[in-house]
């Protein structure tokens, strides 16, 4: 479907619902996975990627077609897993860095994890990694994100992120390597 | 030659790194009513 159709039907009240229910369908799996690996939990993942589209629901009108509409969920979807997780942090009196470790060390136990030791080796890299580095990292080795759409999301240019996308695999690697 | 590390790290690719999720949970997701606001797919 032509997306300047989709959003035009998304803005028009008549419209509006079906267009909404297409819209959640072409991208709900993409977002999940992007939110999955920010927040690291199922059940807060389900959590981010409904307050995500609530969000794009409510900011529908104000979408001005600057950047392409998934370009545009996707950086709403990474806003709501970071703060949902800053909240997070803060309810532990913790610190971001801090909350992602203890999660990722409580892998083992997730019902919904079920990698093996380098898998889980590979999360405990990854979380090592600044934040931006980590979202990079994630968005292109996992998702295979394209920079010039990875561009628009993140409003970095290409060429910082295929040089922080570098960078990060060579600290993991190094991790992989060094680390016990 | 590759390093062990890029191996490994091309080994894992694809996989979503060990994280699953509940059977048919994307094919049954949906977004939940907000009564408070705007529409809802």
């Amino acid at each position: 479907m032509e997306e300047t159709i989709l959003i035009e039907r998304l803005k028009n009240t008549k419209t509006q619902e079906l267009a909404f229910r297409d819209l959640v369908g072409l991208y709900k799996k993409r977002l999940y996975w992007h939110i999955r690996k920010i927040v690291i939990v199922h059940d807060d993942a389900d959590d981010v990627l409904q307050n995500t589209f609530l969000k794009v629901f409510k900011s529908i009108q104000n979408f001005n077609g600057d950047s392409k509409i998934y370009s545009w969920m996707y950086r709403i979807a990474t806003n709501e897993a970071i703060n949902f997780l800053n909240q997070k942090a803060r309810m532990m009196s913790t610190s971001f860095e801090e909350i992602q470790h203890k999660l990722v060390e409580k892998l083992p136990e997730d019902p919904y994890f079920d990698g093996d030791a380098m898998q889980l080796k590979l999360q405990k890299a990854i979380i090592t990694l600044p934040q931006k580095q980590q979202l990079v990292f994630n968005m292109r080795y996992f998702d295979e994100v394209k920079y010039e759409e990875m561009s628009q999301i993140l409003e970095t240019s290409e060429g910082a992120l295929k040089a922080s996308y570098h960078l990060a695999r060579k600290k993991i690697e190094s991790y992989l390597i060094n680390e016990k | 030659m590759k390093k062990p590390s890029e191996n490994i790290l091309n080994q894992l690719r694809g996989d979503q790194g060990g994280y699953k999720i509940p059977e048919r949970y994307l094919e049954d997701f949906y977004v939940k009513p907000d009564f408070n606001s705007g529409p809802c797919a």
